[in-house]
């Protein structure tokens, strides 16, 4: 085969809010370029997990090749189609990093979203070229005029260069294909020069061990050659290497400026580091820059139910860091429930697929504590410890400055909403930054304020109080002292460590009540009343008590009541699987969760 | 003793639900229609087509004929109806046949035709004789009706029961005394008293979602229960199950079947059989289980096969309705299980409670131990069933 020429190369990403047709574009693109036969296709074939196809949304980035003739010349495009949740975000950061342009989507109904400009921003950083796409076009309700004008408004974008089009209908495709042979630029490369790829994804395969992902910077690979990767120093000889096309698609060498990945017998993938250079053995080819770690915005602890096997949740959790590196675990324990694991999610998305592939995959029953975020405590010592969770805080005595993590929120609605959702991040310690009108009708709140008032609800709050239309998006940005306490829970008047919360101390009492009121529903009766208390230090702050069995005396029981009891019962038994008892008192999974309760309207 | 040792009885109880009532009442969820008497036919063709679907034949010694109201089917729909059932079913000589009642359905014609059929037990859905008390509850008869019905029939039936409810909003302690003597002083032989209820699917449910308060306080109920104890006792009923009270040698067989583990047919809407180690439950809906049988399928809303461990279980816990408990000899026989798969530390504390006692021969309530029954049943059920895996 010959050698493809880099000037025949396009290398783009597609990025936009959720939902706004990427996958589907990606179908089209497949279709069009005759990567994917019409017979092999089916809708968002790129999102290939179980999980994805369940939930109808992209959760890995995904490569694929696609060799195709346009206008009379070969052209090799590589596609990396990125997932629109906020807690992946990390994904399309990296993706950036691997190409010289980006396909920015906007829906033609929804218009410019909390995303569609994180996304476009992240882009613009890496100076890549854009490519605006509105999508949707045919929808009936579409107004690509008026999106057209907030792209611009916002993003600074030149309503000519915007593409129209449906990937649902195929509509304006091929007008698309010849804008990305237009204006993506091809990769600069010198094939030449001494071997650079960057690692920008992996992925682990059962019987080869890790798939690494790369992108030929300079120089080339052949298969057979010995390789290293740069930050961890090791050497490997490449066993295997090629194109997703998707399906691993083998070939002899990969030249600069191509998308492919090497198999080199990697047992595990903690030994690939993604953002590493991977370059010729001991050679002093400078490393790329590399990305930044994702950031595990919330740690919650994960517990095997009362009967079950610690070690058996040790070997599924590993099992699952190996397809999945952006979680991480340590073992912890905890008075109240014993050995388990304090687990860290770069959102709570991230943290409910993990939970629901653990359950799925080990058929593990769990009981998880509540998500909680880092904080920062000074000691009076001036020592700063990082708090991944509420009873690791010092007595108040010992505490010179407690910090908690930051956010920037940005969030896009119509006018109408304002009021609400200004009330929304007022009630959440928001401090307004800045407004701009995306157009005459919408309005893009910027507000600073607690990770934690962020990351639990507030997505759900937006969406109910402005009718689905309002989105948001938000990044770190540090740490700040704020007036912080921790609330102890008592069960019978010993404390449960795994159901203490952090928050502002003016909202202490609301949320001690809220809590204790929230467990009492979640706590079944007993022989004996249970007394269940909040606490600061040794101030009572709210106090509920769950009543002792009723006295529930002549329920008739004859034939159908028996079957019925009998269901009924069963079911309870399966409830009482996720499940541990502290003292005599047996708490249910869902009463950990009863600390996130904010005690506001209900 | 193991569970290839367990014994499989046959069934000798058949229950038939007649799914038939002039009005809904506001408390109630049983599987019934209102006012559609013209779907009788129907249903009795249906019934007579799902007892042939079942190889059910033999000699029985319990028949109980529940609704809904069957008493609301006229003479000869009754007679069909027990042709239908006999058919199939030889009521031994000694054998007990129920009938459920309404006082307002029962005149001296009616009456004789049920005895003509061989009903021996007329069970009455009396509720109360107090007319405030009749009037929340939505029933169509007055005190005055019960009466009549308990006169008319005295002469004809081996037993009569009557059905009390008690803890209906504002009940007092005298509301409720009154309500016991006045049953006692009917002379029947049996009376049942159950505390109100409220049912998902009624409108008693729906009007306590809309906070409107139906029933007294647990308290109030449990005294109401302790009082139904003590003045029954005294005029010389005896408690054999927590809601049920009879003069020596009336105590229903046919419901002592169903707490002992014996096995029994049943046919009509959302009647619920246990035959060798199956539980049925039939579609509750009138028209579909007729539309099922039209179109030759069993009205089956779920089936069950138990493993003789969950026999075991559910005897064990039904069992302990009984005020004699659960026999354990027969438990043994029956289920393969023995005392040691008793589950230990739930079943001392609740001895340490004083709610259960445990001896060679039976494991039953306590008297303050009736008082949380469910929570106790339910607390071993799911108990025994986590230690399934001791046993093999
Ligand atoms: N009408 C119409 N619907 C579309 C079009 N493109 C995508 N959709 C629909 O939009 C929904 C989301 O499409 P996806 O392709 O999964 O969106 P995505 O951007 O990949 O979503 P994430 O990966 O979860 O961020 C699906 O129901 C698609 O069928 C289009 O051009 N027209
Ligand atoms: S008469 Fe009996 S079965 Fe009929 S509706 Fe009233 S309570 Fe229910
Ligand atoms: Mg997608």
């Amino acid at each position: 085969m010959t050698e493809i020429e880099p000037e025949n190369i396009r290398n783009f990403c597609i990025i936009a809010h959720i939902d706004h047709g990427k996958s589907t574009l990606a179908d089209r693109l497949l279709e069009f370029t005759g990567t994917i036969t019409k017979r092999e296709m089916q809708d968002q074939v790129l999102d290939d997990m179980e999980l994805e196809r369940a939930r109808g949304i992209t959760i890995k980035a995904r490569a694929v090749c696609m060799n195709t003739t346009w206008n009379g010349r070969p052209y090799e495009m590589n596609l990396i189609d990125t997932p629109g949740h906020v807690d992946f975000h990390y994904e399309v950061s990296r993706s950036l990093a691997c190409c010289e342009g980006a396909l920015l989507l906007v829906d033609a109904f929804q218009g410019v979203e909390a995303q569609t400009v994180a996304n476009a921003y992240a882009a613009i950083d890496q100076d890549l070229v854009i490519i605006p796409v509105i999508n949707k076009i045919d929808l009936k309700h579409q107004r690509a005029d008026e999106v057209a004008r907030e792209m611009e408004q916002v993003l600074g974008i030149n309503q000519d260069e915007i593409v129209r089009c449906s990937a649902k209908a195929g509509i304006g495709i091929k007008e698309l294909i010849d804008a990305i042979v237009d204006r993506v630029p091809p990769p600069a490369t010198n094939r030449g020069g001494d071997l650079q790829a960057m690692i920008f994804d992996s992925h682990y395969d059962d019987y080869r061990g890790a798939v690494t992902y790369i992108r030929m910077m300079n120089g080339r690979i052949e298969k057979g050659q010995k390789i290293q990767f740069k930050a961890k120093r090791t050497i490997y000889e490449v066993q295997e290497l090629g194109h997703f096309k998707p399906k691993q698609t083998p070939r002899q060498k990969l030249l600069g400026g191509q998308v492919g990945y090497l198999i080199c017998n990697i047992k595990s993938l903690e030994d690939v580091q993604i953002g590493d250079t991977v370059v010729r053995p001991n050679s002093d080819t400078p490393a790329l820059p590399g990305y930044i770690e994702p950031k595990r915005m919330v740690y919650c602890g994960l517990y095997p139910s009362d009967g079950q096997d610690f070690s058996e949740l040790r070997e599924a959790l590993t099992k699952l860091r190996l397809n999945d590196p952006s979680f991480e675990f340590q073992p912890e324990s905890s008075d109240a429930l014993g050995f388990g694991f304090r687990c860290g999610f770069l959102g709570l998305l991230h943290m409910e697929i993990i939970q629901q592939r653990l359950e799925q995959e080990a058929d593990i029953d769990l009981v998880q504590t509540a998500p909680n975020v880092t904080y920062e405590i000074v000691t009076r010592s001036g020592e700063v410890l990082p708090i991944h969770r509420p009873q690791e805080v010092p007595n108040a005595g010992d505490i010179a400055e407690f910090r908690q993590p930051m956010v920037r929120v940005s969030l896009i609605q119509p006018e109408e909403y304002l009021g609400a959702v200004m009330k929304l991040c007022q009630e959440r310690r928001g401090i307004q930054l800045n407004t701009e009108y995306l157009s005459p009708t919408r309005i893009m709140l910027t507000y600073r304020m607690p990770l934690a008032e962020v990351i639990y609800d507030l997505h759900d709050k937006l969406k109910s109080a402005t009718r689905g239309y309002g989105t948001m998006d938000y990044e770190l940005i540090g740490y700040e002292p704020a007036d912080l306490v921790r609330i102890d829970i008592l069960v019978n008047g010993n404390r449960v460590d795994a159901l203490s919360i952090i928050c502002n101390r003016g909202d202490a009492d609301r949320r001690g009540r809220a809590v204790v009121k929230k467990l009492k529903e979640e706590i079944d009766r007993h022989m004996f009343d249970i007394a269940v208390q909040a606490a600061i230090g040794s101030r009572v702050i709210a106090r509920e008590t769950v009543k002792a069995y009723r006295k529930n005396v002549t329920a008739k029981c004859y034939g159908g009541d028996i079957s019925r009891k009998r269901k009924l019962w069963q079911k309870q038994k399966e409830g009482k699987k996720r499940m541990k008892s502290i003292g005599s008192v047996d708490i249910p999974q869902k009463a950990f969760m009863a600390v996130l309760d904010r005690g506001e309207e209900r | 003793m193991n569970f290839s040792d367990a014994k499989i009885p046959a069934p000798t109880s058949v229950y038939v639900h007649v799914p038939f009532c002039r009005q809904r009442c506001g408390y109630c969820n049983f599987a019934l229609v209102a006012d559609r008497d013209y779907l009788i036919k129907d249903f009795l063709t249906a019934l007579e087509s799902e007892m042939m679907q079942y190889e059910a034949t033999g000699a029985i010694d319990t028949l109980f004929l529940g609704g809904g109201t069957p008493t609301l089917l006229d003479g000869d729909a009754l007679t069909q109806l027990c042709e239908s059932i006999f058919r199939r079913f030889k009521l031994r000589a000694d054998g007990e046949f129920s009938i459920e009642a309404n006082p307002n359905d029962l005149d001296s014609d009616k009456i004789k035709c049920l005895r003509d059929l061989g009903v021996n037990r007329l069970s009455l859905g009396a509720q109360s004789f107090n007319a405030l008390k009749l009037d929340f509850l939505e029933r169509d008869h007055d005190a005055a009706q019960i009466y009549q019905a308990i006169d008319l029939s005295r002469a004809h039936f081996e037993s009569i029961s009557l059905d009390l409810m008690f803890g209906v909003r504002g009940e007092t302690a005298e509301v409720w005394q009154t309500d016991l003597d006045t049953a006692i002083s009917t002379q029947v032989q049996h009376i049942s008293t159950y505390e109100l209820t409220i049912e998902k699917g009624t409108q008693f449910w729906n009007r306590t979602n809309r906070r409107e308060r139906l029933k007294t306080n647990e308290n109030n109920n449990a005294k109401l229960y302790l009082l139904a104890q003590e003045r029954l006792t005294r005029a010389g009923f005896h408690q054999y199950e927590i809601s049920n009270f009879a003069q020596p040698q009336h105590a229903c067989r046919h419901n002592q079947a169903y707490w002992n583990g014996s096995r029994y047919w049943a046919f009509g809407p959302g009647a619920a059989s246990f035959v060798g180690n199956t539980r049925r439950i039939n579609h509750a809906g009138v028209i579909r289980y007729i539309r099922e049988l039209k179109q030759g399928r069993l009205p089956l809303a779920d089936q069950e096969h138990l493993t003789h461990r969950q026999i075991g279980i559910d005897m064990l816990v039904f069992g302990l309705r009984q005020v004699s408990g659960c026999n354990l000899m027969r438990w043994q026989e029956f289920s393969g299980l023995n005392v040691q798969d008793l589950p230990t530390t739930i079943i001392d504390r609740f001895i340490d409670a004083g709610w259960i006692s445990l001896d060679s021969t039976a494991i039953r309530l306590t008297q303050s131990g009736l008082l949380f029954a469910d929570a106790i049943c339910s607390e071993l059920f799911t108990a025994m069933d986590k230690i399934r895996g001791q046993v093999k």
